[in-house]
């Protein structure tokens, strides 16, 4: 019951640990004090009386670590695979034929129909029968000269760092795949720790004075998984992603008293501070009362320092210009990405971006109807900042440490859907991609059918991108697991060896 | 071991191609050659990969791969090998996926070198040896020598209730169907090939036997020629006598598996001090670990600490004082007597139980009321827990109603709410995951055992078998969850009873609604996954470790009232049922009214030759796609979509909203919107108030939807007559029906209780043709009812003039087929008619299974050595700040030991004899000088602070942080606007900041949690047996700008300045004080305060000057105007953030 710092300090030489750690004061501690018990080898604060063999990870990479941080991307909604990173020129040859009709009728006997999914809703998803043809050019793009889609032209012009999955496969057919890419499991399987926690609880803090674990963007609508997609459920809540609003003005819960003038707050923490000092005297051996001290302290210098995360005034006008902040497509994304590069270089392990957030429904990307209209405008929104960030993240040194993640929940059908030119939500085959962060550029891994329906060479479940992250990482997904909590094999996922400098 | 065999197999294919080569082999015959091939790898192979299938026994597709002779017959699609032919045989193609149906069925394909070893088999003629030769003298002998081996060394883990990683050796049946994750654990005729001997040459991880040494070389050996001889068996294992499973078993001297004694305290040293039981084994380890106890705490001190530990709440000035000056000797304990009576003593201690039971108020989309977890009513069982914690109900009482209140007070509906205990529980979409909560948290809840580990394997730890998880699992496989109506709530959308009950075995269904099966029986799941169960089902039982033969698990069907299983025969139902068929009455008359109105209006109308109106046009105009539609969407559509229409209504276009649902028609009337359903919902007069569950809209949005609806253009006088006529006919129709509806719904009642009568009521059959009748008669009218309200919409569709484009023909197409369904529809249903009439609700199952009272009964025994010791030490921890046993949710082997176990043991028997009362132990504890001592020794130096820095012996009491709700509800309390309020439905826990109810009473989920509660370390609703204190900076700004603590600050400033009549501020100074923080001021602090007012007044003389935060929300109660008084407002918000106020200690 305890908190984990009432340690008495002791007289010794030695400063113990504990003791020291509250003279310290705690940084950003509700956001990185678990971390940083870890990485000084201390242990959950929850779980003081836990059992004594085990002990949870000390911070130290297994091996030697190919990337300090983490920039997760994810599309909401489910970005088409065919009109982005995977183009396939024979749903222009059968456009308008059913697919049955085609020498590609073989992908509706595949086993992975059955196997693949597991439904949402009993009755099976309607197949989308009818080819529809690529609503987007592709080129060559780069030295390595993969196709990219020309909705994705600044990505194009940086393809040469990246490595395109095109064998992605998920077994959710709803969007609750939002919570499967994060966690693993399908929803029906309940909720498990999220990549980002894995990592945060692994790794813990570079800086105590930032979060750890970064949500922008939104993250995951509740009835898709919620709070657990980002959240560290087993782990602890320590684990758990914080949600930063990117807007200075409200960046954190209560980081602004109403109707308050600053003068008056600074006497009233001045004055409260003197009080708590007084308690001090009488209570000498109370190390928690110094820690609130030096909380009081630290929340007073927070309500400055993280709204300076958004502070892109400092920022160049041309780095600016890069993510297309203040251009109307690009603006909020683009703030989110510059915001994302501003935390890794302040040493946040893990952030993550999402796009496409719909509170109420499936995501921006959910394009069942007008998928010219709708991933024209999407992509237009994502493009320039992504390719935006790699450049930046380049040209300052920090890509080679930074793990850039570009993911979706699923693909889209080949087949159309409805009468107006959508797509179907498509689990059997899709595209990711990743960069920086010892991560190979300018080459493909895996491959889905000509009609890009089913992954077919190097097939990938989601956890293998976990897996790949933990790698760089220097972290064995082995070597985290907690005493009690069984892991099946699928959980851990293999590294995409193919991908990997 | 791949390598080594393909090797072996170049050398065999390179022999049998070469024929007549120069190798030394080749002498052999390629018969010779075969036979060997076969004895060393083809059947090895056969066994272990086909034979599972394809076996005299078992011959999926008619094959039998157990002779030469069934293998050439074949199966059904003729025969299997074509002798020195491997490409024109069934048998090769199919395993190496040339043909269908690919084998091993949907398993590991077999590898490259076994493919080419088939091949070259079947080309050499495919010689076969019998399979399962007769064992010889030689081998039987051979057997013996090993048996010992076994029995000894690998049996105890792996055979008896053991079968570590699902391996059973104790026949050779059982040995050959190897482990749950391997099944070449032996390969009879391939000791190489053979797991067991990898694992015990300690060639592979772990080897074996686990954690000891390995075996002598010599017994190595023998069990790889008893391998490599086809690993006979002559007789089942057996453990020796001597290693008798029990004795051998780990954990048996487990002192938490042993019975508590009570032992009289000890003597000590300092027996004044520890004349108490509790302080006499407190004192003993004083004495034994050199400490001294430190001085009881001021009376003071001792108040707060007390008032926040059974209450949750700092006491008032008032109550300070009223404990202060009371000199009688007893003072102490009436004063803990009265706060034990006090129904905020539930609260407090309600939080903490609801903690440890995993309370969570039901979740899913709570925007769309779309349950997944837990139950709507769940709250129900919160309630009964804070009821019965008031009155002291028995904790064994407790245990025994939350897991079987259905089963042992069938008709109390108070008990049964007990079991939203096990209704938390509920999954929507997976029984398994359901199931599997309620075992591992009752496990862990009630008994300190972690259950969850046996799940996938045998124990890591503690003697529990991967068995007797799924026995235990058993007790609660036929329990579902159903919904009674409660008396006086007819809807079940707004209130009902979310209570357990044994069902009948059922699937899920496959189509909306979805709900988990019920398995008929209980199976162990290999590996702990669910696609994967065992064949042997399960009866229930518990863990053979804590079975006692004192106390029998006995399981005795229950045989339920009527009442019971068929809710709808209560009378207070009856009364429901009668009062509803009159309240249809009156609305039926009131609607009849309503249309006769709306005709007259029309016909006043129609003369006056009144044009329809029209649109505004201009400023005023309200445009659907600029004003509304954006609203709708933000707090509307994700219900009321054309995707998603709830209710059958959709909000996404004008033409949808006139279209409206199938509940309330049209939700809009032109120019009419205060006769609009759209705006009655919005407002609340219509029931339920929208958004569902979720904040009200702003005023001035309704506004506007309804200057929208006031807009719209009404039609024309002609047609709303023409309408409203309609109206009018089919509104009697409907009041005709609910008028026989109404003796049919007496009639019904009056049949049924006569059908359930005991003694039987002759009438009955004489009843039921009445109820009968009476229900046709209604049946007849309400068809008719139905009849002309469809024969007027499709009327209503053919009128309506043909459109122009296309998109609106097929909308009228479309209208005209659902009218003429409806129609059709309408008709067959009144050519229907019944033979029975409606029962009264749902019939359950008459008996209930007894299983989960035997656990009850099980778990509260006398002689279960964990129930009053777990719960002991989670009230001690509660108390003290630290538990006795550290682990408090694990008892077990990996579990710590208890720092004081003669302590938790005279505990736990006493909670036991004293009829497990709560507020007996609370009593006991609080009045130990244990729990009244200081909690700082005031000294850094303070020897026993080095002797023992983490107070393991409790020489002072541990300070604390308050918890969450503690925290929150003492702002509102000092303040005075602390609403007591007890139960009832969860509050949305976006009010937290506003409502002034008790924390507990929000919505409290593993999704949704109040902000200011989660950053306090508030519960975790998944799973919580202790809460920890982190102290972050978020606290601060919560604790300094919340809406919240600002506006509780000038409230209270308020509240003083007026109890204050005008007196100075030194007055001021010590009354906030006494009311914040329970003592006035030390002399110090009152000048500090005085100087602080002083300055502060001064800072607000000239606000010009100051500055202000950006964009920041006001609170809801503004700051002061007068410079002193706002002044005072910070001193007190400055004390509601002083360290001491939410520390208790």
């Amino acid at each position: 019951m305890k908190h984990p710092l009432a340690q008495p300090a002791c007289n010794c030489h030695h400063a113990p640990r504990r003791a020291f750690l509250s003279d310290l004061g705690m940084g950003f501690t509700g956001l990185a004090l678990g971390a940083m018990l870890q990485r000084d080898g201390i242990g959950r604060a929850a779980t003081a009386h836990e059992t004594a063999p085990w002990r949870p990870p000390d911070g130290i990479p297994h091996f030697a670590p190919k990337a300090k941080s983490v920039i997760w991307l994810f599309m909401q909604g489910g970005t088409s695979h065919l009109e982005s990173f995977d183009p396939k020129p024979e749903l222009n040859k059968y456009a308008g034929k059913t697919i049955s009709d085609t020498p590609h009728a073989g992908v509706l006997d595949s086993q992975n129909l059955k196997d693949n999914v597991v439904e949402f809703t009993a009755a099976t998803r309607k197949m989308m029968k009818t080819i529809y043809p690529l609503q987007v050019g592709f080129k060559k793009r780069g030295q390595s000269g993969i196709e990219v889609s020309d909705w994705w032209p600044h990505l194009g012009d940086v393809i040469d760092d990246v490595a395109v999955i095109r064998s992605m496969w998920t077994t959710d057919n709803d969007h609750a795949a939002q919570l499967q890419f994060h966690t693993g499991r399908h929803i029906f399987q309940g909720y498990f720790p999220s990549i980002g926690s894995w990592v945060h609880y692994g790794l813990g803090s570079l800086n105590d004075n930032m979060p750890q674990f970064v949500v922008l963007g939104g993250g995951v609508p509740p009835q898709l998984g919620g709070p657990a997609a980002v959240g560290g459920d087993y782990l602890g809540p320590e684990h758990n992603g914080v949600t930063l609003n990117v807007d200075p003005d409200d960046p954190l819960p209560f980081a602004r008293p109403g109707d308050v003038y600053r003068e008056e707050q600074a006497a009233e923490f001045e004055f409260l501070s003197k009080l708590n000092h007084m308690e001090g005297v009488q209570y000498p051996d109370d190390p928690a009362l110094k820690a609130r001290i030096k909380s009081y302290e630290m929340a007073f210098r927070m309500q400055a320092s993280v709204p300076e995360l958004f502070q892109f005034s400092d920022e160049s006008e041309a780095t600016r210009k890069l993510y297309g902040i203040g251009e109307k497509p690009t603006d909020y994304w683009g703030q989110i990405l510059l915001t994302s590069r501003r935390l890794v270089e302040r040493g946040c392990r893990f952030v993550q971006c999402f796009h496409g957030y719909h509170a109420a429904g499936g995501g921006g990307w959910d394009a069942h109807a007008d998928l010219k209209k709708n991933h024209s405008r999407n992509s237009l929104q994502a493009d320039k900042p992504i390719a935006g960030l790699l450049k930046d993240l380049k040209s300052r040194g920090l890509l080679d440490e930074t793990l850039v993640v570009w993911g979706t929940e699923f693909g889209r059908t080949p087949g159309v859907e409805g009468e107006r030119g959508g797509r179907d939500h498509h689990p059997f085959g899709f595209s990711c991609w990743m960069a920086g962060g010892g991560i190979k550029g300018g080459v493909v891994n895996g491959a889905t059918d000509e009609l890009g329906f089913h992954a077919v060479e190097d097939r990938h479940y989601v956890t293998d991108i976990h897996a790949t992250v933990l790698h760089q990482l220097g972290l064995d997904p082995k070597k985290l697991d907690v005493p009690g909590q069984k892991r099946l094999q699928i959980d851990y996922g293999k590294p995409i060896q193919g991908i990997i400098a | 071991m791949r390598p080594r065999l393909f090797q072996r197999t170049l050398l065999l294919l390179t022999t049998a191609l070469l024929g007549a080569g120069s190798l030394p082999v080749r002498a052999q015959s390629p018969e010779a050659v075969g036979q060997k091939l076969f004895t060393n790898h083809i059947e090895p192979l056969f066994a272990t990969r086909c034979r599972t299938c394809h076996s005299a026994g078992s011959s999926q597709g008619g094959l039998d791969l157990t002779s030469r002779e069934a293998l050439v017959k074949g199966g059904g699609r003729g025969s299997a090998i074509v002798p020195g032919d491997a490409a024109a045989s069934l048998l090769y193609k199919v395993v190496a996926h040339e043909a269908d149906p690919k084998m091993p069925l949907q398993a590991e394909k077999l590898s490259p070198e076994e493919l080419g070893l088939i091949a070259t088999w079947i080309d050499l003629g495919a010689p076969y040896l019998s399979a399962t030769p007769a064992t010889t003298v030689a081998e039987a002998t051979l057997f013996e020598d090993i048996q010992p081996i076994l029995e000894t060394k690998c049996l105890v883990c792996h055979g008896g209730k053991f079968k570590q990683a699902g391996l059973d050796i104790s026949t050779r049946e059982k040995l050959l169907k190897g482990s749950d994750d391997h099944k070449d654990v032996v390969v009879p005729g391939n000791a190489d090939a053979s797991l067991l001997v990898k694992k015990i040459r300690h060639e592979h991880d772990p080897g074996m036997p686990y954690q000891s040494d390995k075996l002598p070389d010599g017994d190595i050996e023998k069990i790889e020629s008893w391998i490599s001889a086809k690993a006979p068996y002559t007789t089942t294992l057996a453990l020796p006598a001597e290693l008798s499973e029990r004795a051998f078993s780990h954990g048996q001297d487990h002192w938490a598996y042993q019975k508590p004694i009570k032992r009289t305290p000890p003597t000590v040293r300092n027996q004044a001090w520890g004349r108490h039981p509790i302080d006499a084994f407190i004192a003993a380890e004083h004495d034994n670990n050199g400490l001294k106890p430190l001085p009881p705490t001021s009376k003071r001190t001792l108040v707060r600490r007390v008032y926040l530990d059974l209450l949750g709440l700092p006491p008032t000035p008032r109550q300070v004082s009223e404990f202060l000056d009371d000199r009688d000797a007893q003072a102490y304990e009436h004063l803990i007597d009265r706060l034990l009576d006090s129904p905020q003593y539930g609260e407090r201690w309600g939080r903490h139980w609801m903690d440890i039971w995993r309370y969570s108020d039901w979740y899913g989309r709570r925007s769309a009321g779309d349950v997944r977890n837990s139950q709507p009513f769940v709250w129900h069982w919160r309630d009964w827990i804070i009821d019965s914690l008031i009155a002291d109900k028995p904790y064994d009482r407790m245990i025994h109603e939350m897991l079987a209140a259905d089963e042992i007070a069938p008709t109390d509906t108070d008990a049964l709410r007990a079991t939203g205990y096990l209704a938390r529980n509920w999954f929507r979409f997976n029984r398994n995951v359901w199931v599997r909560d309620t075992v591992e948290y009752t496990a862990a809840g009630f008994l300190g055992v972690t259950m969850k580990c046996a799940r996938c394997h045998d124990h890591k730890f503690d003697p529990i078998a991967q068995e007797e998880y799924y026995k235990l699992r058993a007790f609660f496989e036929p329990h579902d969850i159903r919904t009674d109506r409660i008396p006086g709530e007819p809807n079940l959308e707004k209130d009902g009873l979310a209570r357990a009950y044994d069902a009948e075995p059922r699937e899920a269904p496959s189509e909306a609604p979805f709900y988990p099966a019920i398995f008929e029986k209980t199976y162990r799941f290999i590996g702990g996954n669910e696609n994967n169960a065992d064949t042997e089902p399960l009866d229930p039982g518990v863990p053979e470790i804590l079975a006692s033969a004192s106390n029998p698990i006995e399981i005795a069907p229950v045989s339920l009232p009527i009442e019971s299983y068929y809710p709808g025969l209560r009378p207070a139902i009856h009364d429901d049922l009668i009062s509803e068929a009159r309240s249809e009455i009156d609305r039926a008359e009131a609607g009849l009214e309503k249309a006769r109105q709306d005709v007259a209006l029309a016909q006043s109308e129609v003369p006056s030759g009144q044009t329809p109106r029209h649109p505004m046009t201009g400023a005023d105009r309200i445009d659907f796609k600029q004003h509304i539609k954006p609203i709708l969407e933000t707090h509307c559509t994700s219900c009321h979509s054309r995707r998603s229409p709830k209710s059958g209504l959709s909000l996404t276009s004008p033409d949808a909203i006139f279209a409206g649902g199938n509940l309330s028609g049209s939700t809009v009337v032109p120019g009419r919107s205060a006769d609009s359903p759209l705006v009655k919902f919005l407002s609340g007069e219509l029931a339920p108030r929208m958004p569902y569950r979720q904040a009200r809209l702003a005023d001035e949005k309704i506004l506007i939807i309804a200057k929208w609806i006031d807009q719209l253009p009404s039609e024309d006088p002609a047609v709303s007559l023409r309408r409203g006529n309609d109206a009018v006919a089919v509104a009697e129709r409907k009041l005709e029906w609910t008028k026989a509806n109404l003796p049919a719904v007496k009639a019904r009642i009056a049949a049924e209780k006569a059908q359930y009568a005991e003694p039987p009521d002759p009438e009955a059959e004489e009843l039921a043709t009445k109820a009968l009748n009476a229900e046709r008669q209604a049946h007849l009218l309400v068809g008719r009812m139905k009849l002309l309200d469809a024969q007027q919409r499709l009327d209503e569709a053919l009128r309506a003039p043909q459109p122009a484009d296309d998109d609106a023909r097929k909308a009228r197409e479309k209208q005209v087929a659902a009218a003429t369904k409806r129609l059709t529809q309408a008709q067959e249903a009144l050519g229907k008619a019944a033979n029975e009439y409606t029962p009264l609700g749902k019939l359950y199952p008459k008996q209930s299974t007894g299983r989960r009272t035997a656990l009850a009964r099980w778990i509260t025994g006398r002689d279960n050595p964990l129930t009053a010791r777990v719960a002991v030490n989670h009230i001690w921890m509660r108390h003290f700040g630290e538990p006795l046993v550290p682990t408090v949710a694990n008892f077990g082997l990996n579990g710590k030991s208890p720092t004081h176990p003669e302590l938790l043991d005279w505990l736990a028997v006493e909670f036991q004899d004293s009829g497990w009362s709560m507020k007996h132990l609370h009593r006991l504890m609080l009045t130990s000088n244990t729990y009244r001592m200081q909690s700082s020794a005031g000294d850094s130096g303070h020897p026993s602070l080095a002797a023992d820095p983490s107070n393991q012996w409790y020489w002072r009491t541990n300070s604390r942080r308050m918890e969450a709700e503690t925290v929150r509800d003492s702002l509102l309390h000092v303040a005075g606007e602390l609403d007591t309020t007890m139960g009832g439905p969860e509050l949305d826990e976006a009010m937290g900041e506003t409502s002034r109810r008790r924390s507990l009473y929000f919505t409290h989920t593993p999704n949704s949690q109040m902000l200011f509660l989660m950053l306090f370390d508030g519960g975790n609703a998944a799973e919580c047996y202790e809460r920890y204190e982190s102290i972050v900076p978020q606290q601060a700004l919560a604790l300094s700008n919340s809406n919240l603590s600002l506006s509780m600050a000038r409230l209270l400033t308020a509240r003083l300045d007026k109890q204050l009549e005008g007196r100075d501020a030194a007055a001021f100074i010590d009354t906030a004080f006494e009311r914040i923080l329970a003592r006035p001021p030390t002399r110090a602090e009152q000048a500090m305060s005085a100087d602080f007012l002083s300055r502060q007044r001064d800072l607000f003389k000239d606000p010009q000057q100051l500055t202000t935060f950006k964009a920041a929300e006001k609170a809801d109660v503004p700051p002061s105007s007068d410079p002193a008084t706002r002044a005072k407002e910070n001193l007190v918000h400055v004390l509601l953030n002083k360290n001491e106020f939410v520390v208790i200690r």
